[in-house]
């Protein structure tokens, strides 16, 4: 048997047909899977934080503290909702225009750009978040635990945002690797 | 093309659509995700298609493109499918419903590319048509088909 005698079994595939009112639908943004999750984390993160700097003023002492770690404080959290759009964005705007191995080319580049973004935003927040805490804070023994702990916590949380970019690099490199080769 | 054009095009030819689904996808649920990303992608690009390519060439393009450059959940999840994904037509022999399973099966085994050249193969496309869409040169359109047949012969054990 031949590869020539499987296309009869290619294309005999039938799925459940779409409506064109399925269809219809499908082409709201409002639908989209993906972009849908995305949204809901960013509304459930903008409220999250929006509360925080509602309170944080006299909860976390930020009347107690000078101006530039208010600053920092607010540039963290500004960094925070900017890693959510950037990845909004980046999911909305395949490079699906043009042959396979161009798009993938462009996207491989596209896709390293977002990963630094995203890695150094992440930075910012978790630098912005910890200068604010420790600022004017007489540190103990047990504050040194406490922040040792938290501080661990916020490197993890690094790390497996760098190997979740790396390893969908990697993927994307072999698969154009595999296809020009 | 306005919306109803191409709603009707998409209509026609949603046969492409949920081929590259079943072969980049594992479960319905993600195929059914990936269905409306290629559609909503295909929306999105369709100031790109002018009608100089055939319809089936544009949209193999854009759905092979989405459904390689789109992320995956990294475990599938535990799936109850409402239906079963695939309709089984009226005069259709089991003889070739399992052969397209097994086709599908060992298909699903090939890398991201080479799932890609063998689905315009398998839809009668020539070399040319294959290395406009891929964007590799024929000469290595024929070379990638034959390693790509000789595994999945290995693969059916034909």
């Amino acid at each position: 048997m031949e590869l020539d005698d499987l296309k009869g079994a290619w294309n005999s595939t039938v799925s459940q047909p779409k409506t064109e009112n399925d269809l219809h639908l499908m082409l709201k943004e409002n639908k989209h899977p993906v972009l849908k999750r995305i949204r809901k984390q960013i509304i459930i993160e903008t409220a999250g934080w929006f509360l925080f700097l509602l309170c944080y003023y006299t909860m976390f002492d930020g009347d107690a503290k000078p101006l530039i770690a208010n600053a920092i404080l607010i540039i963290a959290v500004l960094a925070a909702l900017l890693h959510n759009l950037t990845g909004y964005s980046f999911s909305k705007n395949l490079i699906v225009d043009k042959d396979i191995n161009t798009a993938l080319h462009t996207w491989l580049a596209k896709m390293k750009l977002h990963a630094r973004l995203s890695i150094f935003l992440r930075v910012i927040f978790i630098a912005g978040l910890l200068t604010f805490f420790c600022w004017n804070v007489n540190i103990d023994a047990r504050r040194y635990v406490l922040l040792g702990a938290g501080l661990v916590l916020l490197i993890v949380q690094l790390v497996v945002l760098n190997r979740i970019w790396m390893g969908r690099i990697r993927s994307l490199r072999n698969t154009l690797d595999n296809l020009s080769r | 093309m306005n919306e109803k054009q191409f709603l009707q095009l998409i209509g026609e030819h949603q046969g492409i659509i949920h081929k590259i689904c079943r072969l980049y996808r594992d479960t319905t649920v993600d195929r059914e995700d990936l269905f409306q990303e290629i559609v909503f992608q295909l929306w999105r690009g369709i100031n790109t298609f002018r009608g100089e390519a055939k319809p089936g060439t544009w949209i193999y393009r854009v759905a092979l493109n989405t459904a390689i450059a789109a992320f995956r959940k990294r475990k599938p999840d535990i799936e109850y499918a409402p239906q079963l994904p695939d309709v089984l037509q009226e005069d259709e022999s089991e003889e070739l419903a399992l052969r397209r399973e097994r086709l599908f099966s060992a298909i699903k085994q090939l890398s991201d590319g080479e799932k890609a050249i063998v689905a315009l193969y398998l839809d009668d496309m020539d070399h040319g048509q294959i290395a406009e869409i891929t964007g590799i040169t024929e000469n290595n359109v024929a070379v990638k088909l034959n390693r790509i047949k000789a595994k999945i012969q290995k693969l059916l054990n034909i």
